[in-house]
């Protein structure tokens, strides 16, 4: 392959990293807040209903 | 200009120490939600895609992966890209297929050698683990040295002492909420730290590609840089079997398709998703963070590749620090940064890199941890009360937080960071692989022939530039005929444990019960 085919792939590797990275804080970032939130909910309210084999027993 | 100028001032320091000061609030606040022993090590498997994929990108996009990633932009230039080809794509067949992680995730084990004990044998868990954690903390060994390279050429902090003062106490921070809150408070400093690093990353790219001249500049360098990366010399160095080649290319791409599945700290977010198939999406979405940590910064060393090359004076003062073996090819980005980021974003970044060393810090502290605990201790002891095993797992990540510490500060990395890191991983991944495979899709894998492949993990060393020089040295001396190196080394290192595997297994089948692929019981 001649250099000038690699460098048109390593530039679009680039762009899609950039753009991948802008586009992922976007559409990750908000909805992992409310997800969190939901979380942190469930591991308050389910303290005693652990999957089988895990743990109940509360810790310090 | 010297080579240590920085735009680093007070007020960079102060956005670094308010960042720092959030994180033990987060520690101290997310204690609460710790309930039991599945919430302490997996969140109570409470994650969700969105969450999973931003703590994930926390995790693997660390400022060790930042560094050696750069460092291979600075010295093998666009080449270097194609780490992030191949990890893309075993990533996408993974997330495709659910090749592995499926199953695994709907075994609902804390730790993979759990899963070694449910599907083989309580003595191939526990010289699992030891094995795990033995590649595990020498793979990390370096991140602490990693992040001092960064800081030193960011801060322009030259005093050795101030230094590491500085890293024991970041290194102690994160020992602080890992200890306390456990996944609870990872996953909350990983959000955190993925939002924060996820736009830090940005501007420093937006920085770089600016003062490269934007595109139109980014493409010219490409003519005086190193494209091809089936060429085993470097045109750019000139020096021979300093490119990548067919071979490299093939023990990477080994080494990476196996690491992106099994790799513990990656494994213990799949075994944190609250469902098997969200599980398997996460790997498919994970695509775009793991194309952007291969990426974002390679163009940053990329970018300080040209600014040394241009700045003829600072390019000469640099080299002859390499050549002294005062810096070496990790520092050119952080050196390059702190001339290109103005003062005020330069504090902003550093947060950022200080975010990325420790999301990844404490994930992996509290993996290696959480296997010493549930898979080393607790069996040996023939069993632990819940409160006990967290008990231990604390203790387990304050000893490993001593170890770093100790190896971080006085070990020099003999090749580049990437190639120790793959190769210290190999001792897990090697062993691995034919052990958890094997378990989850042949009937026939035995406990005799996982322990025998896992032994054999830690052939794995042998891929240490030390260890081959010794090697050539006393079995090929002459320099002209064959001579062993890195990138054959990592190839025999993985595939030997899974050669040995087959035929072991064959010959020594379990007797007794043994749960079966499948997930039944059956008489073998």
């Amino acid at each position: 392959m001649s250099d000038s085919i690699w460098q048109v792939i390593w530039m679009a590797i680039l762009g899609a990293g950039l753009v991948g990275m802008a586009g992922l804080l976007l559409a990750v970032g908000t909805g992992s807040v409310r997800e969190l939130r939901q979380s942190l909910d469930e591991l308050k309210s389910t303290d005693a209903g652990d999957e089988p084999g895990d743990s109940t027993e509360p810790l310090e | 200009m010297g080579l240590f100028h920085t735009e680093f001032a007070a007020i960079d320091w102060g956005i670094v120490v308010v960042y720092l000061a959030g994180s033990i609030f987060i520690g101290l606040w997310a204690n609460r939600y710790v309930g039991g022993l599945s919430d302490y090590l997996v969140a109570g498997r409470t994650l969700r895609i969105r969450l999973a994929l931003a703590t994930m990108t926390g995790t693997e996009l660390g400022l060790v992966t930042v560094m050696y990633v750069a460092e291979l932009g600075y010295t093998k230039q666009f080449a270097s890209l194609y780490l992030a080809v191949i990890e893309v794509m075993g990533l996408a067949v993974i997330g495709a297929t659910g090749l592995v992680v499926y199953r695994l995730r709907r075994e609902a084990v804390l730790t993979v050698p759990e899963y070694y004990e449910r599907r083989y044998s309580q003595t191939v868990r526990v010289v699992g683990a030891v094995m795990m954690v033995l590649a595990g903390v020498l793979n990390m060994g370096v991140f602490l040295k990693a992040g001092s390279l960064f800081l030193v050429g960011v801060t322009g902090l030259e005093d050795p002492m101030a230094l590491k003062l500085i890293m024991t106490g970041l290194l102690l921070l994160v020992l602080f909420y890992t200890i306390l809150g456990g996944m609870v408070s990872v996953v909350i400093t990983d959000l955190i730290q993925f939002l924060v690093l996820g736009i830090g990353s940005l501007v420093v790219s937006f920085y770089v590609l600016d003062e490269l001249g934007g595109i139109r500049g980014l493409w010219d360098l490409g003519n005086s840089t190193f494209l091809n990366p089936l060429l085993a010399d470097n045109p750019v160095t000139k020096a021979p079997a300093d490119g990548v080649g067919p071979w490299m290319l093939t023990a990477q791409w080994l080494t990476l398709s196996i690491a992106v599945m099994l790799w513990p700290a990656t494994v213990s977010r799949t075994l944190a998703d609250k469902t098997p198939t969200v599980a398997r999406r996460l790997y498919l979405y994970s695509t775009i963070p793991f194309l952007a940590r291969r990426t974002l910064p390679a163009l940053w060393g990329i970018g300080a590749f040209a600014y040394f090359a241009l700045h003829v004076d600072l390019g000469s003062e640099f080299q002859q620090a390499i050549d002294s073996k005062e810096l070496s090819t990790l520092s050119a980005m952080p050196l390059y940064l702190a001339k290109i980021i103005p003062s005020g974003l330069l504090g902003i970044v550093t947060a950022a890199m200080l975010a990325a060393f420790m999301s990844t810090h404490d994930s992996y502290l509290l993996c290696w941890g959480g296997v010493v605990a549930q898979d080393i201790v607790a069996p040996l002891c023939g069993g632990l009360s819940d409160r006990n095993r967290v008990l231990v797992t604390r203790i387990s990540i304050v000893v490993i937080g001593a170890f770093l510490l100790f190896w971080g500060l006085w070990y020099e990395v003999g090749q580049e960071l990437w190639d120790y890191l793959a190769i210290t991983g190999t001792v897990y991944l090697s062993g691995a692989l034919p052990v958890i495979v094997g378990g989850l899709y042949w009937r026939r894998a035995s406990s005799a022939g996982a322990l025998a492949a896992l032994v054999c993990g830690v052939i794995g060393v042998c891929g240490l530039t030390q260890v081959i020089d010794a090697i050539n040295s006393t079995f090929f001396p002459d320099p002209g005929g064959f001579q062993v190196f890195p990138a054959l080394m990592m190839l025999v290192t993985m595939v030997t444990p899974t050669l040995v595997f087959i035929p072991v297994s064959l010959l020594v089948p379990d007797r007794g019960h043994r749960r079966q692929p499948d997930g039944q019981e059956a008489m073998s």
